[in-house]
């Protein structure tokens, strides 16, 4: 997410250097959420939430695109089905559990959304795996797991890691 | 043929996903009235909160566009 835009960026590519963009906004999301969930009802939040992104997004596309209505009433199927599921389920869920998970944990997790897509895609869609795609997958999954091997001196029994790290780093404070 | 622009393809989808959360916003309101929250606090927060959901859009959506090297729009046979 991080390393690749950002080798595309020394080599001037601007897809990567947007995609780039798009992951820091996202983590930034995932802080905010992480920050602001707790003090107000989530389902209200996702609500003003998704219709204040609608609205901007219907304030630029009319300025920039052509609206016909008569395709927006063709693919109103599986834009009710995006609606609902993804946005209305999927971001309310993420609301929901940033309240009390990490917002570390929340962004690994959540970045394993291309995993999930493939594994419901293949489940309910009956899409085809190739090898590109499970390599992919798999890729991630290992990546999602080193990311979580913590490299520290193992823990005495009845240690708190938390604990544990908060007194390395009071111990350095007072060193330093 | 015609074909949906992504901001207005983004535009419904939030705008149907705004809709089933006002659906269960009543419904909830209906079986458990008096649920806790400022509403002040409850749209600056959301504001803030789609502005940012809506920049990840806008650069991943168009980042990826250009990386295929296709047409910032999508039929609806990409959907």
């Amino acid at each position: 997410v991080i390393i690749v835009p950002l080798l595309g960026m020394l080599w001037g590519d601007k897809a990567l250097v947007m995609t780039w963009l798009g992951a820091f906004f996202w983590a930034l999301h995932v802080q905010f959420i992480a920050r602001f969930s707790p003090r107000v009802d989530p389902i209200r939040l996702s609500l003003v939430q998704a219709l204040f992104t609608s609205l901007i997004s219907f304030g630029v596309g009319f300025f920039r695109e052509a609206f016909v209505p008569q395709q927006v009433l063709t693919t109103s199927l599986p834009i009710l089905y995006g609606g609902v599921i993804s946005i209305g389920i999927d971001y309310t869920m993420q609301v929901v559990a940033q309240r009390a998970a990490k917002p570390a944990h929340a962004a690994i997790i959540l970045s394993l959304e291309s995993v999930f897509a493939v594994f419901w895609g293949w489940l309910l869609l009956g899409e085809i795996l190739t090898v590109r795609v499970l390599s992919g997958s798999a890729l991630m999954l290992i990546g999602m797991l080193i990311s979580q091997i913590r490299l520290t001196r193992p823990l005495k029994p009845g240690q708190d890691r938390e604990a544990d790290q908060d007194s390395v780093s009071r111990r350095r404070q007072i060193q330093g | 043929m015609q074909q949906i622009g992504p901001f207005i393809l983004n535009g419904f989808h939030f705008l149907a996903g705004g809709i089933t959360l006002l659906l269960v916003m009543i419904w909830r309101m209906k079986s458990a009235p008096g649920v806790p929250g400022d509403l002040k606090s409850i749209l600056l927060i959301g504001s803030a909160a789609g502005l940012l959901l809506f920049l990840v859009q806008l650069f991943n959506s168009w980042g990826w566009f250009i990386l295929l090297r296709a047409k910032p729009v999508l039929s609806p046979a990409c959907m």
